[in-house]
């Protein structure tokens, strides 16, 4: 009950303007800072770890393109170190020819034979020394050693010598040698007095007038060293900046060869080569990283350890990674995903909270422009509903007053409308009760009217005198409230009856007075001595002719009834013919002589028929607004209908049942419809 | 009820169609007045249409008599029928209005 009533509140309270308007607009900042959030969220992380992705990429490239240029410096170096050693080989190689040249020449001017000078050249070249123990060794085209400081080469074929790359020494040399004079090449040999091979230059000299080459080495695993402690420095560095540099919060680089040693790692648990926090041990996390950097993405996801749980690898994280080709080196970050949203996690929170201000903001703006709003049409509100008990005099105040507040245009428009409208109500109100009050009396007027005209027609009893010799009944039903029909009968002298029925042209009051006329000046025209209908109906023309302006007039039928003899005289002024009633129950239209109306033709001419009643013989005397009575399919109530009626009663019981059942008739005839026409009806019946 | 005017050999002829009662009088009077009033005071009413007259009707037709023979005209009527020719005669409006059966009769005897 209690919830159905709660329910039954919330939707009242939802019908409320306020309520419904700061629910909407909440609704839609509501829906519109979510949509914005949720946007944000993706576009801003999406963003921020592309640019922290983007950034670690940045630094490694950088890093490569750092070891790019220390492997050119290297190269340069050993270049330029293993030139100034050529140079050194070439120029003492030099010495020595120009020593064998000049035994050569002493062959040539026959001062030696050629062997001796030949022996003489080897010997020479044999002991002869320089640098740190170093010498000079001639091969023939044999590839022995003729010459050599060493012992246990001296007289050997070498064919079998290669060089530092395997290759066979000799093969390319001799190629060479002829081709350009000189070769060099390098060979792992080892130092006299030595057991371990070194790298060593070697320079071959073609002497052609023996077939000879001549030649020297000299030990380079110097450079080899001098690059070597370069790299290290060069590593050193790189540790220097690895440890520096940092992406997000432990984001890091590090380094590591081809056999999977780690070079650099800034942190102490991977600088043992292992794999540090970045995969459990038993992965081989740097084997994959291997596999990843000879693809085309170079990144790879995997899971690490925190900071705080080095032994849990279970944050995810991942690694970017290169391969620096000349060194056989492999360059790699490690990144943990969470770290990298964390700066769009930071906007985001602050964004919310400054959202969450301007809605907050917002709403209360809202609420108050709403109450603003509301507020004034609370107060129309307030003020029409007072209305409703308000004395009217009281309320143009009330409404100026609040035309006076200061309002909203709309609301001001508002407030105009309603004064103009309670102006006019005002007003309305004030013409109704005048209006009302005039109808009232013109009612009230009209009915005092009605009694009059009613008091105007004859009374039965004292018409009639107690007289049994007639029966009549009759009756007046006006359209309106008065009408321009009349009746009438009395007794002009002890035998003659006089009565008459007429239907002035027209309703209403107009009407009214004419009948009130016409009735008098006809009763006057019988006092006057006029005896005879065509008489009467002359005089009264006469008179009602008379400033006639409108040109009204009355149709009237007129007879006399001699009580004691039968005898009906009647004359017709324009009127309906009556209907002639026999006591056997014939009916017959009476024949009726022309005649005008009375009250438009001055001198109009009258004339009279006369007929004798007998015992039982009766008239029904009407007015057209039974004829023409109207239904609601506007069909008239017709003359052969009342005809046809009447007939049927024939001869009827007495005069009231005629009458009353004609009137039956006409009005279920015309049903629901208004009467249009006054209606007369008066029915004589001779009981002489 | 409708009315329509054709001018013929000097006549305003007036065709009356419907019912001429309480309602529909006064339109009829009014405009019957002007046209006598405005000169053409020789009218021959057209009366085959008109199914009812009432008294209003009758009064309407007395004036229009009156005022005709007043402005020195003529008025007359012609194709009435028999229900309209017995109120008529009842009113001995014929007098005042001589009622012809057909149109060529009417135009014929002035």
């Amino acid at each position: 009950m209690s919830r159905r009533f709660s329910l039954r509140s919330l939707i009242a309270l939802l019908s409320h303007f306020k309520v419904l308007i700061i629910i909407m607009v909440i609704a839609s900042l509501g829906i519109t800072v979510l949509m914005f959030m949720a946007f944000t969220q993706r576009e801003v992380t999406r963003s921020m770890v592309d640019k922290g992705d983007e950034e670690a990429r940045n630094i490694m490239r950088v890093i490569m393109l750092n070891l790019e240029d220390h492997r050119i410096g290297l190269d340069f170096f050993r270049d330029y170190a293993r030139g100034r050693y050529e140079e050194q080989l070439r120029n003492l190689v030099a010495v020595v020819v120009s020593q064998i040249d000049f035994y050569h020449g002493l062959y040539e001017k026959g001062t030696l034979s050629e062997d001796q000078a030949r022996n003489a050249a080897l010997l020479s070249v044999q002991n002869m020394r320089y640098g740190n123990n170093d010498y000079f060794f001639i091969y023939d085209h044999r590839n022995v050693a003729i010459s050599h400081a060493d012992p246990g080469v001296r007289g050997k074929d070498m064919s079998g010598l290669t060089d530092t790359q395997g290759l066979p020494l000799f093969k390319t040399m001799w190629k060479t040698a002829r081709e350009k004079g000189e070769a060099f090449d390098t060979v792992w040999w080892t130092r006299l007095g030595e057991k371990k091979p070194v790298t060593k230059l070697v320079y071959f000299y073609h002497y052609p007038k023996w077939g000879w080459i001549v030649g020297t080495g000299l030990y380079i695993d110097d450079i080899d060293r001098d690059v070597d402690k370069k790299r290290a420095e060069m590593i050193d560095v790189l540790k220097m900046i690895f440890d520096q540099v940092r992406i997000a919060d432990t984001g890091y680089f590090f380094l590591f060869n081809g056999q999977k040693k780690m070079l650099v790692h800034p942190q102490p648990a991977g600088q043992n080569g292992s794999s540090g926090m970045d995969a459990a041990p038993e992965k081989d996390y740097l084997g994959d990283l291997m596999a990843v950097a000879s693809g085309t993405r170079g990144r790879m996801n995997h899971l690490g350890s925190e900071p705080s749980h080095t032994d849990a690898y279970r944050s995810g994280k991942y690694s970017h990674v290169q391969h620096f080709q000349p060194f056989d080196w492999y360059l790699a970050s490690s990144l943990s995903e969470k770290e990298m949203r964390r700066p769009a996690q930071t906007i985001i929170r602050r964004q919310a909270l400054f959202v969450s201000a301007v809605f907050i903001c917002a709403m209360i703006g809202a609420i108050v422009l709403v109450s603003f709003v509301t507020r004034p049409l609370l107060k129309l509100a307030r003020h029409a509903g007072q209305l409703e008990q308000a004395d009217f005099s009281l309320s143009e105040e009330t409404t100026g007053k609040l035309l006076s507040i200061r309002f909203p245009a709309e609301i001001k428009n508002l407030a105009g409308v309603m004064w103009n409208m309670e102006r006019r109500l005002v007003e309305y109100l004030q013409n109704l009760k005048e209006t009302t009050a005039a109808r009232e009396r013109m009612e009230s007027e009209l009915r005092i009217a009605r009694d009059i005209q009613m008091s105007m027609l004859p009374v039965h009893e004292t018409a009639l005198e107690g007289r049994k010799e007639i029966e009549l009944a009759a009756s007046l039903e006006p359209a309106r409230e008065i009408g321009g029909d009349l009746y009438d009968f009395f007794f002009i002298d002890k035998d003659r009856f006089c009565f008459l029925v007429g239907d002035v042209s027209d309703k209403g009051v107009p009407a009214a007075l004419f009948m009130a006329r016409s009735k008098a000046i006809l009763r006057n025209a019988v006092l006057k001595g006029s005896s005879t209908p065509e008489q009467i109906f002359s005089m009264a023309n006469g008179e009602l002719t008379e400033g006639n302006e409108m040109l009204m007039f009355i149709t009237a039928f007129l007879g006399i009834l001699n009580v004691r003899t039968g005898e009906l005289i009647f004359s017709n002024a324009g009127h309906v013919p009556p209907i002639l009633l026999k006591a056997s129950g014939e009916c017959s239209l009476l024949h009726l002589p022309p005649g005008k109306p009375l009250g438009i033709t001055k001198g109009a001419q009258f004339s009279v028929r006369s007929l004798h009643l007998d015992r039982g013989d009766g008239l029904l005397v009407f007015t057209d607004g039974i004829t023409e009575a109207m239904n609601g399919n506007d069909a008239f109530f017709g003359d052969e209908r009342l005809y046809s009626l009447v007939q049927a009663l024939s001869p009827p019981k007495d005069m009231g049942t005629l009458k009353q059942a004609v009137l039956k008739e006409v009005k279920d005839f015309t049903g629901s419809r208004s009467q249009s026409d006054d209606i007369t009806i008066l029915c004589l019946r001779f009981a002489g | 009820m409708d009315m329509f005017e054709v001018r013929k050999e000097g006549l305003l002829i007036l065709e009356l169609k419907g019912r001429l009662d309480a309602l529909t009088s006064p339109g009829v009077r009014d405009k019957i007045l002007t046209f006598l009033e405005a000169g053409e005071t020789n009218v021959l009413l057209d009366c085959s249409g008109m199914d009812y007259v009432s008294s209003a009707g009758l009064r309407v037709l007395f004036e229009a008599a009156y005022k005709a023979r007043d402005l020195k005209g003529w008025i007359g009527s012609y194709g009435v029928c028999e229900n309209v020719k017995k109120i008529f005669n009842l009113a001995d409006l014929s007098s005042e209005l001589p009622t012809f059966r057909t149109q060529e009769e009417a135009l014929k005897s002035r």
